[in-house]
């Protein structure tokens, strides 16, 4: 499974997918994203970590236009999305999902995934052709008439993640992906999200609490801190930045 | 599962060419008035389903419904004659209509829709009372057809009005449909798909107001009088009551639900003031006894009768069980 060198080292030569500059998201007077300036490069498994209320989420939602950055700008493939819709966003090949219900509850799985390829293909008979690929693809298809609503929660993320995938995505946003997964479904997870990125192209950002998961398959990290970005780097630079330690791991030497 | 059933198909086009005849060849009568106001009754229940699907209930189809009524009185009145001509532009202007209010506000969800529908509906009937060219609270006389048309207009009626139910049926099957029931269920994630959900939502409620605004017109032809007191909010209320006592789980259950209340209300009618309590009383009943409406209780009758039928002649239970297509 491992390649020899990093996608991501390899891809530092290519212009940044998206890139972030001093983006700030203020709510009155509490400051939920505080001047971060990143980049995400094409072809990576990027890890947003940080502890609870450090503003993971809120740049999530900056990033997928459904909040407007108080500061700062935000473009994608070289194109400023700051304050654009979220359905502009999306068609420009960022797709992202929903820490809950990211999926048609009372919707059939076929239906959820007709409805994601909706913008993909012309025909209904090509999005229905297109979404049992999808769900053989990501393993549904043995449920394709099961309501979503009625699937077991490891299915239902499973789910989350075909929808987003369908309108193949340049940049995969997943918003924890892994929770209330057992380690046997996070393994076939980790394993679809490397073939993603090295087989169908796809950059992911990837947010999550499954610490052991996102050391595994990320290539590098950001790390959010109150709101604030306190390191950059892969899981080794990361783990070992005393900042990191202190803030993040809760370890106070 | 997109398949539609070919039986039911069948019988449904059966049923309408058998109605279109006996109507073509019957004189006017009050029972072919019935079927007429019936038909009128099942395209608006069918209109309120239609937006239901996308989680909305349109208490502006009153507004809609009588706009198109009145453009069509405004239209007679001044000679134009072409009935379907009429009936077309009616329904353009109503869905014009629709357009402008729902770019307006389909912004908002849920029970504020539906409250701004309801201001709508009472703030355009009371316009009417307040123009005198309308005829002010009197309303307007003398829409007719052209005599020769006379004998057709039930069967002309209720054929525009099985074409725009039909028209539902289509839309509700296609990608279209799948897209409105997903909006329902979770409009963030259709604009994570690069859909407009506000244009997706705005489609299917002029759509609603296209329907809605030829059956007005209908409403107009087959009354010869109107008046702002026709288009008050009862008629998206009673919209609503036909499609969920007929049941909301198919487009059938609209039209079965109007044409059941439809004659209801002509029953109860002896009943004076009271008729209202009556009427009142059938809808609470039916929705206490089937959840599913009507359409689930004839669903459970030809269950049971498939299985008895399945029994004699010695088939699995299970094989059995069926659904209305």
């Amino acid at each position: 499974m491992k390649l020899d060198m990093p996608v991501a080292e390899g891809a530092t030569r290519l212009p940044a997918l998206l890139e972030a500059r001093g983006l700030t998201r203020r709510y009155g007077g509490l400051v939920a994203v505080s001047d971060l300036t990143f980049e995400i490069r094409p072809g990576e498994i990027l890890g947003l970590i940080g502890p609870n209320g450090a503003g993971k989420s809120t740049t999530f939602n900056l990033l997928s236009g459904h909040v407007k950055p108080s500061a700062g700008t935000l473009s994608f493939a070289g194109e400023s999305i700051a304050g654009m819709p979220p359905y502009q966003v999306s068609r420009r090949g960022l797709v992202r999902t929903f820490q809950h219900d990211s999926f048609f509850r009372e919707m059939t799985v076929i239906e959820n995934l007709t409805v994601a390829a909706q913008r993909r293909y012309r025909s209904h008979r090509e999005r229905v052709d297109c979404a049992r690929c999808i769900a053989e693809r990501v393993g549904l298809d043995k449920h394709l008439d099961a309501t979503a609503g009625s699937l077991p929660h490891g299915l239902q993320r499973i789910l989350s993640i075909g929808i987003a995938i369908t309108p193949e995505p340049k940049l995969l946003g997943l918003d924890e992906p892994l929770t209330g997964l057992h380690t046997v479904e996070v393994e076939k997870v980790l394993t679809l999200f490397r073939t993603l990125c090295r087989a169908d192209a796809m950059t992911i950002l990837l947010v999550d609490h499954n610490m052991k998961a996102m050391m595994g398959v990320c290539d590098r990290f950001l790390v959010l801190h109150y709101g604030k970005m306190l390191a950059q780097g892969n899981a080794d630079e990361v783990r070992s930045n005393p900042d990191v330690i202190r803030a993040y791991l809760g370890i106070s030497e | 599962m997109f398949n539609i059933n070919h039986s039911v198909v069948l019988w449904n086009v059966a049923l309408f060419a058998a109605a279109i005849v006996w109507l073509g060849v019957s004189e006017p009568s009050y029972l072919t008035q019935l079927v007429v106001w019936s038909a009128i009754n099942a395209v608006l229940a069918a209109g309120m389903r239609f937006v239901l699907l996308i989680g909305e209930t349109n208490m502006a189809s009153g507004a809609i419904y009588g706009f198109a009524a009145y453009v069509t009185a405004i239209a007679v009145t001044n000679g134009f004659d072409v009935v379907p001509l009429v009936v077309v532009t009616a329904a353009i202007a109503a869905g014009v209509l629709g357009l402008l209010f729902g770019w307006v506000t389909l912004r908002v969800k849920g029970p504020y829709f539906m409250l701004i529908g309801f201001a709508f509906t009472e703030v355009v009937r009371l316009a009417y009372t307040r123009i005198d060219y309308v005829g002010g609270n009197s309303g307007m006389v003398g829409i007719y057809a052209p005599m020769s048309l006379d004998r057709w207009m039930p069967a002309l009626c209720v054929g525009i009005c099985y074409l725009l139910v039909s028209g539902f049926f289509v839309a509700e099957k296609s990608s279209f449909g799948l897209l409105m029931r997903a909006i329902r269920n979770n409009d963030k994630v259709v604009e994570t798909l690069g859909v407009s959900a506000l244009r997706v939502k705005l489609v299917c409620f002029c759509m609603a107001a296209l329907a809605v605004g030829a059956a007005g017109a209908i409403h107009a032809y087959s009354y010869h009088v109107i008046s702002p007191g026709d288009f008050s909010f009862l008629i998206p209320v009673y919209a609503l009551a036909y499609a969920k006592v007929g049941g909301e789980r198919h487009i059938v259950g609209s039209v079965i639900g109007a044409i059941f209340l439809t004659v209801v209300a002509q029953v109860v009618q002896g009943a004076g003031a009271l008729q209202y309590v009556l009427f009142g009383g059938v809808i609470i009943l039916t929705m206490l006894g089937v959840r599913g409406g009507l359409l689930d209780m004839l669903g459970w009758v030809a269950c049971r009768r498939r299985r008895a039928g399945a029994q004699r002649i010695g088939l699995p239970k299970d094989r059995t069980s069926g659904e209305l297509g």
